[in-house]
């Protein structure tokens, strides 16, 4: 039995529309982050699938309405102390546009130096049983001279040179450039899981490579976890382990990613990879995406009870009003809300 | 690219573009935006110019639709419109050819519509402003065939923008360019914030209209994936040049500069996971940009980037 880094189970979050309206952003929820094994978990969905939601949710920025979020056992919105303060180290967050991630009255440096500041805490901390036993052989970041080691070692990690980018603003940088650097600072902090919501999306096609290429040499060469939140399949193919689709704040298919992407089961997985652009003028689309059009009467009525992809589903059937379909296990090997897979075996919760 | 394209100025060229500049005069310096361009958009084609942030392929579609904003100004060129010179026509002149004759729809053309205006008003606004007087019962039937054209049914007429969802906003967009019946569409990223299903119903919408209309179009945009799919010929534009220029299959089958390599190589595919490219390019700073365009094979137009002909040819070899 692995220890689990992070979980969220049965997570639900709905916000406020209006005066009376609620809009459901998560509607159960449930996923874990190994502690032993670092992997890269895709979050994938389109807007307003609750991809977002589920970030903020998982970094304790946004309380769960229903369910529990919890981080080495314990639940989120209990942690005081040592332990938040070790939770807050553990899990690091980059956003999607970095020019305004960063206080643009300060060069990067400063900024690198006020991350090691606010936590040396945590380093000085031997209290702390959490804390990996190489964080502990760490001595507290406290000088100068250390901290700008610590600092100029997490740029190299980061393969950015440190003479580049230390002592400039962030206005001189570019977008790759700063999503680098942030990187840097969660890197220079030894997190277990980053998670980074559509941290690629601004940054230019050629430089994305790039960043995704640290993303998975942070995973690999120093075991830090990440759950990566896009609504591009693309850049996920290159680097996740797992993808989880979400389709209106529900789990809609979940597996390993050459498995869902390769051979998708869920009609709106299917859907989404049919509508993806390949980058080759001999492949071009060919047929229409096959789903229902202008239904839009069926969606605002029905989705409530049932499945909520009925409207849009070319392989609809009755069934599928009555009831959420559960998460059942595919000939594929990946598990899928679809009542299409009930017969495949027991149901995989 | 100056005499190389010259045969193709004769054959149904609707738009054509030569030694375009486009600056931004600053106190202390000019930004060049646009450098000696030249381009040319077909009859019945679609062009896709594709670029990274800043490599000045909206300014240049701004240029041409003669939006631009102070200090930005068009610095040398000529931009030839279907027998006419642009940048000779007065404003009112050019009032009457933009829209009727070319349309744009532009970047976040989310929110392009007046947030205030029922949609029916933002139909019977463009056709007025344009000259159209027409009966109630008239417009209505224009409208609708406008939306049918785009896939949309005419009871959203009544509509304001915000209860419509951002893929329908946007065939709203196209819905409104196409109105008129333009010869030529200038598409700035019209699908970059959506999702990828409405992404791709969206450009089929626009494509399959576009085609009905017999129009060409002017795509521009930094997805390569999405301009390989829906474009004929393709340009790629980097610092405010044209580094290179071919039909859409060659310049993917068989990529010149250096620039248009990297940028096809760092697409990724989602059924093939590649090997990083670790690193950014490195000499790019070196590559001139002043020499003019080779053709390397027939209609395939590349910028020398090593000092000389020799370089690019042997680039074609290998």
């Amino acid at each position: 039995m692995s220890e689990t880094l992070l979980e969220l189970r049965d997570v639900h979050k709905s916000f406020r529309r209006g005066l009376r309206q609620r809009v459901a952003a998560l509607q159960g929820v449930d996923l874990q982050v190994s502690a032993d094994r670092p992997q890269i978990i895709t979050i994938a969905g389109e807007s307003g699938s609750g991809k977002s939601t589920l970030g903020l949710l998982a970094l304790g920025f946004l309380a769960a309405d229903g369910g529990e979020v919890r981080f080495r056992g314990q639940e989120l919105r209990r942690l005081r102390g040592a332990s938040l303060r070790e939770f807050r180290r553990s899990v690091q967050a980059i956003f999607q546009n970095p020019f305004a991630a960063f206080n643009p009255f300060y060069p990067v440096d400063h900024i690198l130096r006020l991350t090691l500041r606010n936590f040396a805490r945590n380093f000085a901390d031997e209290g702390t049983q959490a804390l990996e036993t190489a964080d502990r052989q760490r001595s507290p970041v406290r000088g100068r001279t250390e901290m700008d080691a610590a600092i100029d070692e997490a740029l190299r990690a980061l393969r950015l040179d440190p003479a580049a980018v230390l002592g400039k603003y962030p206005h001189q940088l570019s977008g790759g450039q700063l999503q680098r650097v942030m990187l840097a600072r969660a890197f220079l902090l030894r997190p277990r899981l980053i998670i980074a919501d559509e941290p690629v999306s601004m940054i230019d096609a050629s430089l994305r490579a790039v960043v995704l290429g640290n993303m998975w040499e942070l995973k690999e060469r120093y075991g830090i976890s990440q759950l990566y939140i896009t609504h591009d399949l693309s850049t996920a193919r290159q680097i996740s382990d797992t993808i989880l689709i979400l389709y209106r704040g529900r789990i809609v298919e979940i597996g390993a990613m050459d498995r869902v992407l390769d051979d998708p089961q869920h009609p709106y997985t299917q859907l989404l990879i049919q509508a993806i652009p390949r980058p080759d003028p001999a492949q071009r689309w060919q047929v229409p995406l096959d789903w229902q059009r202008d239904d839009q009467d069926v969606e605002a009525r029905d989705t409530e009870s049932g499945c909520a992809f009925y409207a849009r589903c070319s392989q609809r059937m009755d069934r599928c009003l009555a009831a959420v379909p559960p998460l059942l296990a595919t000939p594929a090997d990946t598990r899928a809300a679809c009542y299409l897979y009930e017969g495949e075996g027991v149901p995989a919760s | 690219m100056t005499k190389e394209t010259a045969p193709e100025r004769q054959n149904g060229c609707v738009l054509s573009i030569a030694g375009l500049s486009i600056h931004y005069p600053l106190r202390h310096t000019t930004i060049r935006a646009v450098e000696n361009v030249d381009l040319a958009v077909h009859g019945n084609e679609v062009l896709g110019l594709a670029g990274e942030s800043g490599s000045g392929k909206s300014t240049l579609a701004l240029g041409v639709l003669r939006l631009l904003r102070p200090p930005g100004r068009v610095t040398a060129g000529q931009i030839h419109f279907d027998g006419v010179e642009l940048l000779e026509q007065s404003e009112g002149r050019f009032r009457e050819l933009r829209w009727r004759r070319f349309a744009y729809i532009p970047q976040g053309s989310m929110s392009a519509l007046n947030p205030v205006m029922r949609l029916q008003d933002q139909f019977s606004d463009t056709l007025v402003a344009h000259g159209e007087r027409m009966a109630p019962a008239a417009l209505r039937a224009r409208c609708t065939e406008a939306l049918h054209g785009v896939g949309l049914e005419p009871d959203i007429l009544p509509r304001y923008p915000h209860e419509l969802s951002g893929g329908m906003r946007q065939r709203i967009c196209i819905a409104l360019a196409l109105l008129l019946g333009p010869q030529l569409i200038i598409a700035d990223e019209p699908t970059s914030a959506l999702d990828v299903i409405s992404q791709r119903v969206v450009l089929e919408t626009l494509a399959e209209a576009r085609r009905a209309i017999g129009a060409s179009m002017l795509l521009i945009g930094h997805d390569m994936a999405l301009l390989a799919q829906v474009t004929d010929r393709l340009g790629i534009m980097y610092a405010g040049r044209l580094v290179e220029m071919s039909t859409t299959r060659a310049l993917f089958a068989n990529p010149q500069h250096p620039y248009t390599r990297r940028l096809i190589a760092s697409i990724p595919d989602v059924k093939d996971r590649r090997a990083f490219v670790s690193e950014a390019g490195e000499s790019e700073a070196q590559w001139p940009l002043d020499a003019p365009m080779v053709e390397v094979a027939a209609g395939h137009f590349v910028r020398p980037w090593q000092g000389g002909e020799g370089s690019s040819r042997e680039g074609a070899a290998g």
